[in-house]
């Protein structure tokens, strides 16, 4: 890499290509690992239970960004497809008793396999059309879990989870649960990266833009939109056995439409088609969950005359508020403005 | 003379000096966290149901508390009813407080928690039902009512016995499969009627959305198969909808309704208990009515401890749970002694001791814990109520519980 007084220039092909470019940034990579690491040692046990839900979410949403931010596929079943990894996670710990480095990814491979269903009918329809068949992702997901034997799937009375264990080791703490949870995330971002910056991910983006051009081209559109919903589906479900295992207990209830609409959110705000905008996402909307509920007691003993309806409304108005807002004034999300604040910074004090 | 003077004064004042030197008899103070759900669906009966709660610590503080030498203080977390949220709550709350039981709200919490308290060793209160799920061994999440289904099963072996019916009642339900809990009650219901053919004949299930406006078709079904009482547990939307389809069909069959969607939120819906004549509502727990041990006691917890809730079922929740909890206190102290109070031993009291009628103070019959469910299943009692003359009647304060196989 040249790196003269003029900026830093890539000298080869494969410097080009590089996420990081210079040797201060894998400094402040390896840092930022490293302080990431030491979570559970300078952390609460409270600071280290939200960043756990955090982390699972951010695993399905970046499968979600997959599929929605760089294929362009609307999909509103992403928390139905989590379940459904769950679901298979819960089932291969307590009926196949396999250990958690096997239930993870294969519940992934179950979710995908139920994703790929809903990716051949997303080959013929798009737009609102495939939203709301997204959504009927939820109704089947609750419909089989409900009507099907409770001896098959546990019913009404959902499954309980025994804790991930390795050499005798359970992952029953906050601390062992966050490590656990950060090093799939890792994997998980890692290999997202990979999938969209190979050829993989241009397909996605062709047809993302427009698909007709993109068959044009010599693009399969069918296998690339099947293979969008396949990810994303995959992802889902990796998050899913990992909140089987957080929780330790799992019930259809747990993963609504509206789970799934937070998670659009997430990505609206954040940015989409970026995976760092999706992780940026989950950590806005997370953090501004967690104020609403530690705020609303305090809002209520201040004005009593607020009413509870309104303090629990007002939960999912700001949520309304945030996609509003974002699209409104920054429509590519937080990760533009900061793709901005990047350039000013370093062009200085030019202008452009 | 003087001699013996001056012996008694030094003797007195060296007593005087051992007896200030000895220290205070330190108050051990302890801290009860309750969940609390005010920026969820139960956001508005919460502010009732966490009044109660507290109300009935500080009474217990300035009674049997301030003999024993322990004070209890509460604090409420809201989680919203979600079990992500008690989950990413529940380390700091344990760590911080390292509470030695809590109060549950519901369904969330139990959900969140139930792996993990057996672990951290603290048991968990709930005034609402059990579920079908919680009827398991090692539980750390005790329920003072059974299940609804149970609630249910009350009214309806009352209800045959009242009537004098020689053969069985015949039921149709009405529920929505969108939550879990109202499945299970339904499930709940099918093992009763499997079970007790001689007292109920469950003659169809109809499944709606889980906000129903408009029943009268599914209702027409149910009259038309001559159906002695309609059974909905799920929420006050179902209730209406089912009473007005019954009001369009002129049809004079009686609802039975749950303490959550009962004759209260039933006749606000409609415009008047006057419009819902005939109506019953079954559950294990005190009446919402006046005249009672319990109301009784809610009053002396509104004139001398600060009560500001109004006598409604989301009180009589708040005051119910956390009444068993002291009485529970109360006994672990007397075995264990004030300063050796932890989580272990008072799950260990639940599940071996009776707390009596006498001490729940008209808020619960003989509660008896254990080992096999989260709630009682043996020795509880229920009311029966409904509409007459434009007023909410008490029929029968303490109708037993019947027994129904685990399903």
């Amino acid at each position: 890499m040249s790196r003269d007084t003029a900026g830093v220039f890539p000298l080869t092909y494969r410097q080009d290509l590089a996420l990081i470019r210079t040797g201060k940034q894998w400094i402040c990579l390896i840092l930022f690992f490293v302080v990431l690491a030491a979570g559970p040692l300078i952390l609460s046990d409270r600071l280290l239970a939200v960043l756990n839900i955090t982390l699972i979410t951010a695993v399905a949403v970046v499968g979600l960004q997959i599929n929605l931010g760089y294929a362009g596929q609307i999909n509103l079943g992403q928390a139905a497809f989590m379940g459904v990894g769950a679901y298979a996670g819960a089932l291969l710990s307590v009926r196949f008793n396999l250990n958690f480095l096997l239930v993870i990814p294969l519940s992934g491979l179950v979710a995908a396999a139920s994703g790929y269903l809903f990716g051949l009918v997303a080959a013929r329809i798009r737009g609102f059309y495939l939203a709301l068949t997204t959504v009927a992702a939820h109704y089947f997901f609750h419909f089989a879990i409900i009507s099907l034997p409770a001896s098959w799937l546990g019913g009404a009375k959902g499954l309980s989870v025994p804790p991930a264990e390795l050499f005798g080791f359970k992952f029953t703490g906050e601390g062992s649960l966050f490590l656990l949870n950060l090093v799939v995330l890792i994997l998980m971002v890692y290999g997202a990266f990979g999938l969209v910056r190979s050829h993989y991910g241009r397909d996605f983006i062709a047809v993302r833009d427009d698909d007709a051009a993109a068959g044009v081209m010599g693009v399969d559109v069918v296998t690339t939109k099947v293979k969008a919903f396949l990810v994303g589906s995959f992802y889902a479900g990796v998050a899913g056995a990992l909140w089987g295992y957080y929780l330790r207990y799992i019930s259809v209830d747990q993963f609504g439409l509206f789970n799934s609409i937070w998670m659009i959110a997430m990505i609206i705000l954040g940015g989409m088609g970026s995976i760092v905008g999706a992780l940026v996402g989950v950590v806005v909307v997370r953090s501004i969950q967690e104020a609403i509920t530690s705020l609303a007691p305090v809002a209520m003993t201040a004005f009593p005359n607020l009413g509870g309806e309104i303090v629990f409304a007002s939960y999912n108005m700001i949520l309304g508020v945030m996609i509003a807002a974002s699209l409104l004034f920054e429509p590519k999300g937080l990760m533009h403005r900061w793709g901005i604040l990047k350039s000013s910074y370093r062009i200085w004090p030019y202008p452009y | 003379m003087k001699r013996s003077n001056t012996f008694g004064l030094i003797t007195g004042l060296l007593l005087g000096a051992m007896i200030s030197t000895v220290p205070a008899r330190a108050e051990t103070e302890i801290t009860i966290p309750g969940w609390a759900d005010f920026s969820g669906p139960y956001a508005d009966v919460m502010p009732a149901w966490s009044s109660g709660r507290a109300a009935v610590l500080l009474w217990w503080n300035k009674t049997s508390g301030a003999a024993a030498g322990v004070k209890l203080n509460y604090k409420g977390f809201d989680a919203r009813y979600d079990p992500a949220q008690v989950a990413s709550m529940w380390p700091g709350i344990r760590n911080d407080l390292k509470p030695i039981a809590m109060f549950g709200m519901g369904g969330a919490d139990s959900a969140a928690l139930q792996s993990r308290l057996p672990d951290d060793k603290v048991p968990m209160v709930s005034a609402v039902g059990g579920y079908g799920f919680t009827w398991a061994p090692n539980p750390w999440i005790f329920n003072l009512r059974p299940t609804l289904a149970h609630e249910a099963a009350t009214f309806l072996s009352w209800y045959q016995k009242n009537k004098k019916m020689t053969r069985p009642v015949r039921i149709g339900v009405i529920s929505s499969d969108a939550a879990p809990a109202w499945v299970d009650t339904v499930n709940g219901i099918k093992s009763y009627a499997k079970n007790n053919a001689a007292i109920v004949e469950l003659v169809d299930v109809v499944w709606t959305t889980p906000q129903p406006t408009d029943l009268t078709t599914d209702v027409f079904v149910l009259v038309n198969k001559n159906v002695d009482l309609i059974i909905v547990m799920t929420n006050t939307a179902g209730s209406v909808a089912t009473k007005r389809a019954l009001d369009s069909l002129s049809s004079k069959v009686p609802l039975l309704l749950g303490a959550h969607n009962g004759l209260s939120a039933l006749a606000k819906a409609m415009g008047g208990l006057n419009l819902i004549e005939g109506c019953y509502e079954s559950a294990a727990m005190a009446p919402p009515v006046e005249n009672t041990p319990a109301f009784d006691f809610y009053k002396k917890l509104q004139a001398e401890y600060a009560l500001k809730a109004s006598w409604e079922s989301a009180t009589i929740l708040g005051i119910g749970q956390a009444l068993y909890l002291t009485r529970i206190l109360d006994e672990t102290i007397k075995q264990s002694g004030a300063d050796k109070l932890t989580g272990a031993k008072l799950r260990e009291v639940m599940v071996n001791y009776t707390v009596p009628a006498k001490d729940m103070l008209g808020f619960g019959a003989d509660i008896k814990m254990t080992d096999q469910s989260s709630f009682p299943l043996v020795g509880l009692r229920g009311y029966i109520a409904t509409v007459q003359g434009g007023a909410i009647t008490v029929l029968d304060p303490s109708a037993p519980v019947p027994d129904i196989v685990k399903w």
